[in-house]
């Protein structure tokens, strides 16, 4: 199950400058898994020790806030994409 | 009243109520493009800070601190929380910013800024927006190019403050043209914000002695060369003003009108 992750400035130094990324995974916690896979370090960004979501980083599946969907056992199809997007400062 | 109490309540007094709580720090102080959680920090600290500003940016083209790592640094919660749509370049990317900080923060709050390709405020998509937030119920800062008319409009609208732009965004140009930002502040019954270009004490200095009710600074802290030291700057000139503008200067200096 191939779905395309695209990946918020603030991370891409674990992707190598890419916006746009390939994970594989049936729901969003095999594809964070993986992420971290493939871009080590990804993952633990979006997740804490603990496993769950990080408070001040949002997932959407195909712009469906995962919070609201299922959080990480939100189920994903071939083809869907999955957005990472943190608050960050503001000016 | 002894003088004491005179500059105590000139200082103190809250400016605007956003929500359920009201300011009285008069220097709001954005923290973007700073690069170490600990000096955003001590910026906040120095500034007397009662807001915390933050965004996401669904278009995903800028860079900033993130909150995960700012959390572990600054008790967070001890600020009221303003969303800002700083990043967004357009009205649909402003309000898909504001939805997004609402839904997934509860924020209220917003430091509403609509700008376009050259960085300044496009003041009717910023009216758009605003109108849009205030259906909502929303507490709502928007930032413009000085129009009286657009003032006008967004203060009909019941913005709880109009942010009025001084210079360009990072230019440290100051106020060049102090009659228009005057003018406003004059005309409406709502507190206005000096924004943009402020790039010294005595940028902040000027706009609360034209009877700004506060300033809002961000790269003037971040490019100085020191900025701890022009953060204590900018809150003493943004008192020593606000108090100037109390006391009422003696003739021979006027702020056009």
């Amino acid at each position: 199950m191939a779905v395309e992750v695209c990946i918020p400035t603030v991370f891409r130094n674990y992707t190598s400058g890419s916006k746009y990324v390939t994970a594989d995974g049936e729901t969003v916690a095999e594809v964070l898994a993986d992420l971290e896979a493939r871009h080590p370090g990804l993952g633990g960004r979006v997740m804490g020790e603990d496993g769950q979501l990080r408070r001040f980083v949002n997932l959407y599946v195909n712009d469906v806030d995962v919070r609201t969907s299922g959080m990480l056992d939100s189920r994903l199809r071939d083809g869907d994409s999955l957005t990472i997007l943190p608050a960050v400062a503001g000016g | 009243m002894s003088v004491d109490s005179m500059e105590v309540a000139g200082l103190r007094d809250a400016w605007v109520r956003l929500g359920d709580t009201e300011l009285t720090s008069r220097l709001l102080v954005g923290i973007e493009q700073y690069m170490s959680p600990s000096v955003i920090r001590q910026v906040l600290e120095a500034t007397g800070s009662q807001v915390f500003i933050t965004t996401v940016d669904p278009d995903n083209n800028r860079s900033s601190l993130l909150l995960s790592d700012l959390a572990d640094e600054i008790a967070i919660d001890k600020y009221l929380w303003i969303g800002t749509t700083s990043f967004a370049r357009s009205a649909e990317s402003a309000w898909k910013t504001v939805r997004i900080l609402h839904d997934a923060y509860g924020i209220t709050v917003f430091k509403l800024d609509v700008r376009g390709r050259t960085n300044e405020p496009d003041n009717r998509a910023t009216v758009e927006v605003a109108a849009q937030l205030r259906e909502q119920g929303w507490a709502v800062m928007p930032f413009i190019l000085p129009d009286l008319a657009v003032a006008k409009e967004l203060e009909a609208l019941g913005c709880a403050a109009l942010r009025v732009m001084s210079a360009p965004v990072a230019s440290g140009h100051g106020i060049p043209n102090p009659r228009p930002i005057r003018q406003i502040i004059d005309a409406v019954g709502i507190p206005v914000v000096v924004e943009g270009g402020l790039g010294s004490a005595r940028h902040a200095t000027l706009a609360m002695e034209l009877g700004a009710a506060a300033v809002l600074v961000n790269t003037a802290l971040v490019k100085a060369r020191e900025p701890m030291l022009m953060a204590q700057a900018m809150k003493h000139a943004v008192e020593a003003g606000r108090l100037s503008y109390l006391a009422g200067a003696m003739p021979g200096d006027e702020i056009p009108h």
